[in-house]
């Protein structure tokens, strides 16, 4: 174990919070502030209940003045609650986050036992271990990075084209790239949204549903002049972290480097392809999925505004049996996905009122599980289609065969409770949503870390890490979701983004693993433990010798601050700061009694 | 068990006949002291899941043996095996690590990273009697009364196995040093470190590995480690012959003298003298811990 540091290095400001009458009664803050106080090894103790009141401050400036104290020490909260809050405090009187303690005095002291003399004993241990992580800590200056002020947005369908349109409006130059050959996404591939009960899809609306006026418009995303649109293209490679990445773009003729300081990932989803579920026989030209249900009603308004009859695929005939098939590939523990849609219940019943509206002569059923419908409206919506006559049916379907030249449904109605048999001769299938292929890749290259189900995560714990990964993931990206929350998501990205580059320079956090280039014999070991690929091996020559070498080293913007690699490290060239072993083994020490 | 009863007990005992008496006596005396060791247990949290079931355990007011002293990390990936042991060599009765669950945690791996360490820090552990000391769980940020489960749990297990040997047993301080000399060096730590990638993606040649071979490979790697440790450790002391090892080593002279052979090879032991026909040896290019 490296050396030891025992020496008192800091002035420490303890500050132990009277909180509660528990606290009061328990531990009497003041008279362990006054135990604890030790001027001479500069600790300077106090217990006052201005620090929980709303002045405090003005108070705890004061403190910092008479004691010319260097680190705060915080007897109470813990810091998984209320660390931002006190580090927030110390920047006030110029104190480094890194050295601001916070002991848990009340969650992991006082309402662990009832004993007097054993929560005291407890406190004291707890103080005397947040002293000494103070003490033994790495002086480190705080990291700045220089923020480009340039966004790149990956994938352009409405969140993409959202996030890019408010960004340029922000002022920021935006590189939108686009796999495909245009813009818009699914959402641009649907004849109409639901629920649409305030829309009129007879000619009242300017819009068609497609440039609804609610999402994103191609044509203003298009001529927008901050807005640089690389169609055709792809991210081929990602250097570098929040505030400068380099990335590397394919486009069909050239290949280009772009600098930009943040990056939106906007890549959707794919549907789930049920040509795997040969039960449903999938290869009938009238077993289609929504999407492909989309098109027929398309090509059909377009041939004649008259609003003809939909025809099946197959001959060309009016059908009499449309039947919707809810769930295929997702809520399933065998095909596709186990995860819920969210958006198909919504959509087939749209769809379904549609058709039924369209051909009153005509069944239509949904054959559903549970109907799932996380929209406003929803409820409105579904009550519309039963009024209308669309047949609500319970159950899976489990077979479906064609049987001269229409098509038989094997299914359990669980409502009868029975097997039950049924012809059709359309059957829509509502299918689940999958990753994007490719999202496993791009997530390696921009070091984020994936969902179970295959999707770059979303961070709703991490919010003071959020600054640190400069990637924001919106829309289908991050999951399965429906066309406004798409939106939305976008927009707040676009916030977000402006809020952090706007400050030119971005402050990195405190806790970060950093190489020690003497010790380091190159072997690579980290590289293989970090998964944000934050370290990497760099090749050095030898000056003298000529001599080649590697070398690890940390990209700070990259970096989590989990620690893995300083522990993994078998040269031990790696320390983690805030977490270094000086740290940690002056902790132990503490803990372990002092036997020795 | 009051004063007064011990007093008053060898009357009653003239009667017990002497084989049942000692153990009556044996039994009074750990009971006496299970009343009153309060063990020290250092406990090792990550700050994303156990810490927070920590606080999660406090708030829900479910009370648990004080005696556990927190030290946080951000996550169980950080936790050295190397700690673990200077913590139970500076006299802790137990160490207790936890992480999230597997496929919890908060940096993606890191829990599994630990629990690599942590199994080989085990098998070490084993070698020097001192594997039932160290624990590690998963808690998760929500199950507070599972951590206070789990820390009344190990307390009482270390209860039972009564105070840490360490301040008192010189043997069970030197194979400690010994085991933190192992786990510091190099090439045992690259091993452990490569562990979970070999398991999940085979070897250097793409060839898959065998969870069971590979312990057992493990097993035998971590003998010899830590028999070679004890040398060095032993060396150190002052020169030693082969005999002289065998008396603090667990292994039979032919076992020491091959390992002796093979640290001369590598320059980390020499010969120093003779004592009778027996060559003693220290240890070379090599510092205490």
């Amino acid at each position: 174990m490296p050396g030891l540091r025992k020496v008192d290095r800091l002035k420490k400001l303890l500050l132990i919070l009277p909180c509660d009458e528990e606290m009061e009664g328990l531990l009497d803050p003041e008279s362990l502030a006054e135990e604890m106080n030790d001027p001479e090894n500069w600790v300077f103790a106090r217990s006052d209940p201005r620090l929980c009141g709303p002045d405090r401050s003005d108070y705890i400036a004061d403190l910092v003045k008479e004691t010319e104290a260097q680190a705060i020490i915080v007897g109470g909260p813990s810091d998984r609650t209320h660390g931002s809050v006190w580090r927030q405090e110390a920047s006030l009187v110029g104190i480094p986050p890194d050295r601001v303690e916070l002991v848990p005095l009340v969650q992991q002291c006082i309402y662990v036992t009832d004993e007097k003399d054993a929560a005291r004993r407890r406190a004291k241990i707890m103080i005397e271990s947040a002293l000494a992580r103070v003490d033994t800590g790495i002086d480190r200056a705080v990291e700045r990075v220089k923020a480009m002020q340039a966004v790149l947005v990956i994938g352009g369908g409405v969140a993409g084209m959202q996030a890019a349109w408010d960004l340029a409006d922000f002022g920021r130059q935006v590189y939108l790239v686009e796999r495909t050959g245009e813009l818009g996404g699914r959402a641009h591939q649907l004849s109409r949204t639901y629920p649409t009960q305030d829309c009129k899809p007879d000619g009242c609306c300017p819009q068609s549903c497609r440039d609804c006026q609610f999402t994103p418009r191609i044509d203003l995303v298009t001529s927008h002049p901050l807005i640089e649109l690389l169609l055709e293209s792809e991210v081929r490679s990602v250097k570098g972290g929040i505030g400068g990445y380099q990335i590397e773009v394919h486009s069909p003729e050239t290949s280009r480097l772009l600098e930009v300081g943040a990056i939106v990932v906007a890549t959707g989803n794919v549907m789930f392809d049920a040509g795997e579920m040969g039960e449903l026989s999938p290869w009938h030209p009238d077993v289609i999925s929504f999407l492909e249900l989309e098109k027929l009603i398309d090509w059909q308004r377009k041939e004649d505004r008259a609003w003809e009859p939909l025809r099946r695929p197959s001959d060309g005939k009016v059908p009499k049996n449309i039947h919707f098939l809810q769930c295929v590939g997702s809520r399933d523990e065998h095909h596709g996905t186990i995860e819920c849609s969210l958006v198909c219940c919504t959509y087939a019943v749209g769809q379904a009122k549609d058709l039924k509206d369209m051909l009153p002569d005509a069944t239509v059923a949904i054959h559903y599980m549970d109907m799932r419908g996380p929209y406003r409206g929803f409820e409105r919506h579904y009550l519309e289609a039963q009024e209308s006559g669309v047949l609500f049916m319970r159950g899976r379907v489990v077979e479906i065969e064609p049987d001269n030249g229409n098509l038989m449904l094997s299914y359990e109605d669980i409502d009868i409770g029975e097997p039950v048999t049924m012809e059709a001769d359309l059957v829509v299938l509502s299918v689940g949503q999958l990753p994007t292929p490719g999202t496993a890749e791009l997530a390696q290259m921009l070091g984020v870390p994936l969902d179970d189900d295959g999707y770059i995560g979303e961070d709703n714990t991490t919010y003071s890490l959020w600054d640190r990964r400069g990637v924001y993931v919106v829309g289908c990206a991050a999951g399965p979701r429906g066309i406004r929350y798409s939106v939305r998501d976008g927009r707040e990205a676009a916030l977000s983004i402006d809020a952090v580059l706007r400050r030119t320079q971005i402050e990195l956090a405190d806790n970060i693993a950093e190489v020690d280039d003497e010790r380091c014999v190159g072997c690579g070991q980290c590289v293989e433990s970090c998964e944000y690929g934050a370290v990497t091996l760099e090749e050095r020559t030898d000056l003298q010798t000529g001599r080649k070498y590697r070398v690890a080293i940390v990209d700070p913007r990259r970096c989590w601050g989990c620690g893995n690699c300083h522990a993994t490290c078998p040269s031990t060239a790696i320390r983690l700061s805030g977490f270094s072993d000086d740290q940690l083994v002056r902790q132990v020490e503490l803990a372990s009694g002092g036997h020795r | 068990m009051t004063a007064e009863e011990r007093i008053e007990e060898p009357e009653t005992m003239d009667e017990v006949p002497e084989e049942e008496k000692e153990e009556v006596e044996v039994e009074a005396k750990a009971e006496t002291e299970t009343e009153t060791f309060e063990p020290s247990i250092v406990g090792i949290l990550c700050n994303w899941c156990s810490y927070a079931g920590a606080d999660l355990a406090g708030i829900s007011r479910i009370q648990y043996p004080p005696n556990i002293r927190v030290v946080r990390v951000m996550c169980s990936g950080r936790v050295d095996p190397q700690l673990v042991i200077y913590t139970l060599l500076e006299g802790a009765d137990g160490v207790l690590a936890l992480g999230c669950h597997p496929g919890d945690c908060h940096y993606q791996s890191g829990n599994l990273e630990a629990q690599e360490k942590f199994e080989a820090l085990l098998k070490v552990l084993r070698h020097t009697g001192m594997d039932e000391r160290f624990q590690y769980e998963w808690v998760s940020a929500s199950e507070g009364a599972r951590f206070a489960e789990v820390v009344r749990g190990f307390t009482d297990h270390i209860r039972s196995l009564g105070p840490s040997p360490v301040p008192e047993d010189d043997i069970a301080r030197f194979r400690l040093r010994a085991a933190l000399r192992e786990v510091s060096d190099f090439r045992l730590r690259w091993l452990i470190g490569r562990q979970r990638n070999i398991q999940e993606n085979g070897d250097a040649y793409g060839q898959e590995s065998d969870r069971e071979k590979w312990d057992l490979v493990m097993d035998k790697v971590l003998r010899d480690q830590f028999i070679r440790a004890q040398i060095i450790e032993r060396t150190l002391e002052g020169p030693a012959s082969v005999e002289d090892m065998a008396e603090v080593i667990d292994a039979d002279t032919v076992e020491i003298f091959r390992h002796v052979q093979r640290l001369r090879i590598t320059g980390r032991v020499a010969i120093a003298g003779h004592r009778g026909h027996s060559p003693l040896y220290r240890a070379t290019g090599v510092e205490a811990e």
